[in-house]
């Protein structure tokens, strides 16, 4: 069968067998990964995940079941197991928010598809890089370096009992590297990596060859000559990897409204924010947090969720104000609002949950030199090594992995592991500016038991945060 | 559904593939599995999950490929597998390179590790949820969120390296049960075993619920170094640590703080830690690693010295060292890990203890340098202040950093109350088995404006 006639098999099954509701996801994920470690190929794989699941909704209670196996007495049979799963449960208080239905197909073109390449070019292409960076290595030791290329192409189709249909096709791509460097009795572990929905035709538009050399000598830089920095109150400047950082975990996360409302206590957690914040001000008008899947490129674009909702750009703060919430069809209802069209699933045997695609800081007016000249003393976060925030999403901390101190409007030396720990509330209090760049990185967003792991933009401007105090690792 | 005949599938994927590779191994898996979500004292939902994966390893001339394939793609094997060749003979040789070990045939299991209700009777699930969520609320909680999963797991490995095929089938059952009082106010259990009567879900809802209550009494605390009782659910988060740095892939990667001490200290004299699946509530009851090697019990840490870490073929030969029965696809990683218990009960380590901190639960633990093991990690449900051997309130705002090495060089005291704790926040998912333990001068740290 084709992958649209498996999906309306299984609707119709459903439907047939009682559902109040059924929406029914195919999904394909072809995905190649090389690994090279220290100059040689640890590991080259393929592979391929799909199958459908088959989620339903009856007198309120939801039922989720999943199969690899495509012939129609297996469909049949997950349809009927999804049903007598919510029976199970006697009865719920689950309601899906009104959404108009799609017929819809769409796909994100590349201009050199991965597969086409050959093996040698890309092993090629790896082996020089590496040289590259043990060429880097002087007094400074690179100690060890892996490199990887992934990618991933996910064909899927999305049906529902009230008549949505949509298929799309979407490629990711990521050249990610791990490397470890040591100098004297120091040493950096750093992770890096430039990605997006793309082909090969990433390779030329992201430079990361150049990305990870510019990266590998920063960070020399750092490992040799570091100061200890001294505890105390600074203002600060985040680059975008780090407000990146700050836009996903203490913003993104937290207005995640399953959050909000519970469905994640046990697991990612609970959100500090609350549905009444809706329409207050929490951070200065600067601040706008979007959170857009439709980003052309990005690692985590999409078109429609996997509720088969048509997605669009979220402001999540604009001006300073909370201004809307993440939501899927199930958190809307609770709301008596439409989904935003978050629901996303990383696999066809997961269930959508609402998630991020691409969070950031909305750029502003400044330049960087602006957010400089008035920084009497302060540090620039430029990129962070250890991080997390608790599971209400309101206490959270980075240190700083290629950081230096700024004086009088200037950056001066690297700072050795400066640690930002702040409450959440307390650092968007304290943005009063965002300049006009804009950079994002491919990353991995994890949430849900079982884990779902989703590709995500994280990224944005350089921003400022006024008087925070900085420690060190003790 | 028409059942498969997963051997059959084994041997046709292989002797394909050695049409045109020296040495082939195929792993056969087929699951089922099912989850029931709870929050707010309601069902969110009820899942199933019907699945058949399909690895496949090969070698040609040094060569090494890997494929990971659902059902499905059998359909189109022969598609598949001619892109497989292509790949292999266009790939580059290993640097280091060992050969696919001969398999240990007619491995059998001492006791049976099956409990069939776990993939037949979803609704046993459901019932052990109504009877936490009861629970939580009896013990003086308002609201309970959590879930139970059981999974029922057969697997078939075929290997050019031996002529019979080897056969596994196990089955286990895990539930987290989280209590709540207000937003800051939690509590938690978890329970793994292999079979549906393991779990007692009231047992799990009380635990949670009375540490919610207890965490209702917050009392201000400053920063700094504190003795610290760490729970087994706490230390079960950070044995995940050492089960990561105990993978030679990542020791060799330069992802471990074991990294250069192997026959060194690592902990204190008192701390033993051994990679066990043949635990009785091993989450991963092995009998053989994914190159079809006969898994073992292995001693990572005796007496506090680093003893030997965990191999598949490959870092067996970067390391001299023997095989373990640990392979993964590609990276080895422990089973089951067990922490050697001491003599303590719970209430003599918080008297030993006297004054100082009781850490029920560590999360989303992140490093800043994973060779000299610097990390910090989320305390959620429960830090508790204890002076004279009682518990005085419940420290709300620290979050707990410190550095891995020197955690398993304080250990001051073990436990005799050890847990089977698996729960899906865990950093390396590897299920643990241990007590309670009491380590000195543990580090914590206050978010400014906290």
């Amino acid at each position: 069968m084709f992958d649209e006639d498996i999906v309306l098999e299984a609707l119709r099954a459903a439907g047939s067998l009682g559902a109040d509701y059924a929406e029914v996801r195919f999904q394909r994920d072809k995905s190649y990964s090389i690994v090279f470690r220290d100059g040689g190929l640890e590991v080259y794989g393929y592979g391929v995940n799909e199958g459908i699941s088959v989620r339903t909704l009856v007198d309120g209670a939801m039922g989720f079941s999943t199969t690899d196996s495509l012939d129609r007495e297996a469909i049949r049979s997950v349809a009927n197991e999804s049903i007598a799963l919510a029976k199970a449960q006697g009865g719920g208080s689950i309601e899906f928010a009104d959404a108009p239905t799609y017929n819809i197909s769409y796909e994100a073109r590349v201009k050199k598809r991965f597969e086409d390449i050959s093996l040698d070019e890309k092993l090629s292409y790896l082996s020089d890089l590496d040289k590259e960076i043990v060429s880097l290595g002087n007094d400074v030791k690179v100690a060890s370096r892996t490199l990887m290329l992934e990618y991933t192409l996910t064909s899927k189709v999305v049906a529902t009992s009230e008549g949505t249909l949509v298929s799309s096709v979407i490629p990711r791509f990521a050249v990610m590297a791990y490397i470890v460097l040591s100098y004297g009795g120091r040493s950096i572990t750093r992770f890096v990596g430039l990605g997006g929905s793309m082909g090969w035709e990433g390779i030329d538009v992201w430079r990361p060859r150049d990305f990870f050399v510019e990266n590998i000598k920063a960070l020399s830089r750092v490992v040799r000559d570091a100061k200890e920095v001294e505890e105390g109150k600074y203002d600060i400047i985040l680059g975008p990897e780090t407000s990146g950082l700050a836009a996903h975990e203490s913003c993104g996360h937290p207005f995640e409204l399953d959050r909000i409302l519970g469905r994640e206590g046990a697991q990612a957690g609970e959100s500090y924010v609350t549905i009444d914040m809706l329409g207050r001000k929490v951070s200065s008008e600067e601040v706008t947090v979007i959170d857009d899947p439709t980003l052309p490129y990005s690692y985590g674009f999409y078109l429609f969720d996997e509720e088969g909702v048509k997605a669009r750009p979220r402001y999540l703060i604009k001006n300073g104000v909370v201004n809307e919430f993440l939501m899927n069809r199930e958190t809307a209802a609770v709301l008596g609002l439409e989904s935003n069209g978050a629901a996303r699933a990383s696999a066809y045997n997961r269930e959508p949950i609402v998630r991020m695609a691409n969070t950031y800081f909305a750029p502003g007016d400044h330049s960087f030199e602006e957010l400089l000249e008035d920084v009497e003393r302060g540090i620039y976060l430029k990129s962070f090594g250890e991080w997390n925030i608790d599971d209400r999403r309101y206490n959270m901390r980075f240190i700083g992995q290629e950081a230096y101190l700024i004086e009088d409007g200037e950056v001066k030396h690297p700072l050795w592991n400066p640690v930002f720990e702040i409450t959440v509330p307390n650092f968007y209090a304290r943005i009063d500016a965002v300049d006009r760049n804009l950079e994002f990185y491919p990353a991995t967003c994890g949430k849900s038991d079982p884990g779902q792991g989703v590709p995500v933009f994280t990224g944005g401007p350089n921003l400022r945060v006024r008087d925070v105090y900085v420690s060190k690792i003790v | 559904m028409v059942e498969l005949d997963l051997e059959g599938l084994a041997q046709d994927i292989m002797r394909r593939v050695l049409r045109f590779a020296d040495d082939c191994v195929v792993l056969v898996g087929s699951s089922k599995s099912h989850q029931v979500r709870f929050s707010q004292n309601r069902i969110d939902v009820a899942k199933t999950w019907n699945e058949t994966s399909i690895g496949i390893m090969m070698d040609k001339d040094k060569r090494v490929n890997v494929l990971e394939l659902s059902l499905p793609s059998v359909r189109d094997i022969d598609e598949v597998l001619e892109a497989a060749e292509k790949a292999l003979l266009s790939s580059q040789p290993r640097p280091i390179y060992a050969e696919l070990p001969e398999v240990a045939a007619g491995l059998k299991r001492r006791v049976s590790v099956v409990d069939v209700r776990v993939r037949d009777e979803p609704g046993r699930l459901i019932d052990h949820v109504h009877t936490a969520i009861e629970a939580v609320k009896a013990a003086g909680a308002r609201r309970a969120a959590g879930s139970i999963r059981g999974n029922y797991v057969s697997l078939v490995l075929a290997s050019s390296r031996g002529e019979a095929s080897l056969f596994d089938e196990y089955t286990n059952v895990y539930m987290d049960v989280r209590a709540f009082l207000d937003g800051e106010e939690t509590g938690h259990a978890s329970q793994l075993s292999r079979g549906i009567d393991g779990i007692d879900a009231e047992a799990l809802g009380r635990e949670a619920g009375e540490t919610a209550r207890l965490n209702s009494r917050p009392i201000v605390f400053e920063p700094g170094r504190y003795d610290t009782v760490i729970t087994p659910n706490a230390a079960a988060s950070i044995m995940n640590l050492a089960a990561r740095a105990s993978s030679a892939f990542f020791f060799l990667m330069g992802m471990s703080f074991f990294a250069g001490k192997l026959g060194q200290s690592v902990g204190s004299d008192k701390f033993n830690l051994i990679d066990n699946p043949f635990n009785p509530n091993s989450r991963l009851p092995r009998l053989f690693d994914d190159e079809g090697v006969e898994t073992r019990r292995n001693v990572i840490v005796e007496d506090g010295v680093l003893k030997g870490l965990l191999h598949n073929r490959f870092t067996a030969k970067a390391f001299n060292s023997g095989l373990t029965g640990n392979s993964g696809w590609v990276v080895p990683h422990p089973w089951h890990l067990e922490v050697g218990a001491g003599d303590y009960s719970f209430d003599e380590l918080i008297r030993e203890l006297g004054k100082g901190l009781v850490l029920n639960n560590v999360t989303y633990i992140r490093f800043q340098n994973y060779v000299v093991g610097d990390f910090s990690g989320v305390i959620r449900d429960g830090l508790f202040y204890v002076e004279g051997g009682e518990i005085k309130g419940a420290v709300k705002g620290l979050r707990f950093s410190d550095n891995a090495l020197r955690i398993l060089r304080n250990i001051v005291a073990l436990g005799r109350d050890v847990k089977d704790i698996y729960h899906w926040w865990l950093e390396f998912g590897t299920s643990v088995s241990t007590p309670s333990i009491l380590v000195k001068d543990c580090g914590y740290t206050k978010a400014f404006g906290y």
